[in-house]
């Protein structure tokens, strides 16, 4: 085994504030991604149980091209055909929030399309039966169930998609990532460096992880 | 008599199954009518065609008069006098059985919160369960669940009442506080459609009784006839295979 590396993280003193503030935009594109994949699915979602083909053709499409594309490829195809196919001259950081939306979207939209499909029969026949209209139905009896058994699987979106937010350093975002390759190539101690913001996106992703697990527990123990 | 529900050679197909074979009944206002016959038969359907849960294939279906086979019907409004009791209850799993029986005033009538919590209070005393107002369905037994279900269609005032199978999945000590509700509803004057295995309850409380089989109506009568000397050889055989009710 090779011992003779010193292992040095005495720059995080002098660093760390470049580090936080490249945490924030970690943040910022996982809670701006996290909020648009989450509306795309629930309307997505709600089409793809839609009883009418027609109806549910294009939600399916878009589903299957976003969920069965890899993400890299998306983030940099978002950033040239944004500008020039429809000339949008967004800056990367939004260029990396639409391409990590529309694909954690099509993730979310199979998520509502299951949960949705998960709540009895009964249940929607009931609130009909008391006259209520298709889309009380959905917002007062279906959804409301619907969420409690999709708690499990958008924790581990969630967690997936804050581990993603990497992949947008590719097109300059200067999020976690992305700085800890330009401070590393300065420092030369680019492995102290990824343990330091591995840590960072645990510190994240281990309460994500641990909340969603207890509120599955708590609301889907029997 | 005013006609509650009258029904004309109704037909409904699930694919090539033909379920209801023109069926063809009627329930005058304030009349009790229990509906019997063997699983399968189509009665359960036919009553899911009465608030268009189902959608018949053919065949004219009135209520008060109107009629509701028809693509302009208004299902809220159909659905507001026509309640529906299930089976299954199917209650709200996320709200408290107060809520429940709120729902309906809440949502659909849009009444506002104290209206419609004394409505629901109110209904939740007669049917017994007023104690556990707070609690949520699956804190209570079914028993209480299906009285609950009753509230919850009674809510919005409907001017018929459908039951399908009210008992059916309750243990038989639980049978007779669900039976019991339903027999004060009936002496009140609501109009009720019943499908049910209860022969008990169809003897003593219904007005009219009615033998489904094979998606047609086959027999109609006063039940204490009915049962006593059936004309159909069907109804005969039928009445050798079902079980007396638990409380005699």
């Amino acid at each position: 085994m090779e011992t003779n590396y010193d292992w040095d993280f005495s720059w995080i003193s002098d660093y760390w504030p470049i580090f936080i503030e490249a945490w924030a935009k970690t943040s910022q594109v996982l809670l701006l991604s996290a909020t648009f994949s989450v509306t795309i699915g629930l309307f997505v979602g709600i089409l793809l149980n839609s009883n009418k083909p027609l109806v549910r053709a294009i939600p399916r499409l878009y589903v299957e091209i976003f969920r069965l594309t890899p993400l890299i490829l998306l983030i940099v195809f978002f950033f040239l055909i944004l500008p020039i196919q429809f000339g949008l001259r967004l800056d990367n950081f939004w260029t990396g929030v639409i391409a990590l939306s529309f694909n954690y979207g099509a993730f979310a939209a199979v998520v509502f399309q299951a949960g949705i499909k998960g709540v009895p029969k009964g249940q929607r026949e009931a609130a009909q039966a008391i006259g209520m209209t298709k889309s009380q139905v959905l917002i007062r009896v279906v959804l409301p169930q619907a969420v409690f058994k999709m708690l499990s699987p958008f924790g581990s979106m969630l967690i997936y998609l804050n581990k993603d937010t990497s992949l947008v350093s590719v097109i300059g975002v200067t999020e976690l990532f992305n700085v800890s390759q330009s401070v590393g190539s300065r420092l030369f101690r680019n492995m102290e460096i990824l343990i330091f913001i591995a840590a960072l996106y645990l510190i994240i992703n281990i309460p994500l992880a641990y909340v969603s697990e207890y509120l599955n527990r708590k609301f889907n123990s029997d | 008599m005013e006609s509650a529900v009258e029904i004309i050679d109704l037909k409904k197909s699930f694919g090539a199954h033909e379920v209801l074979r023109g069926a063809k009944l009627k329930v005058n206002s304030g009349e009790v009518l229990v509906v019997i016959g063997p699983s399968g038969s189509g009665k359960s359907t036919m009553l899911r065609c009465i608030n268009l849960l189902e959608k018949p294939t053919s065949g004219s279906i009135k209520i008060f008069g109107q009629e509701i086979n028809d693509k302009n019907t208004d299902l809220p409004s159909l659905r507001q006098k026509v309640g529906m009791v299930f089976q299954s209850f199917n209650l709200f799993p996320h709200k408290t059985v107060l809520e429940n029986v709120m729902e309906g005033p809440r949502t659909v009538l849009k009444l506002s919160k104290p209206d419609a919590a004394e409505i629901a209070m109110n209904l939740l005393m007669k049917v017994g369960v007023e104690d556990h107002h707070a609690k949520k369905p699956s804190q209570i037994s079914g028993g209480q669940q299906q009285r609950v279900a009753i509230a919850r269609a009674l809510a919005l005032n409907p001017k018929l009442m459908l039951f399908d199978e009210p008992t059916s999945a309750l243990d038989p000590e639980l049978r007779a506080e669900v039976l019991d509700v339903m027999r004060g509803l009936a002496a009140d004057g609501m109009t009720m459609l019943v499908v049910t295995h209860e022969m008990e309850f169809a003897r003593k409380v219904a007005d009219q009784l009615a033998f489904i089989d094979d998606g047609v109506i086959v027999e109609t009568g006063l039940p204490e006839i009915t049962l006593k000397s059936p004309k159909s050889e069907r109804l005969k055989l039928f009445l050798k295979t079902v079980k007396w009710g638990e409380d005699q």
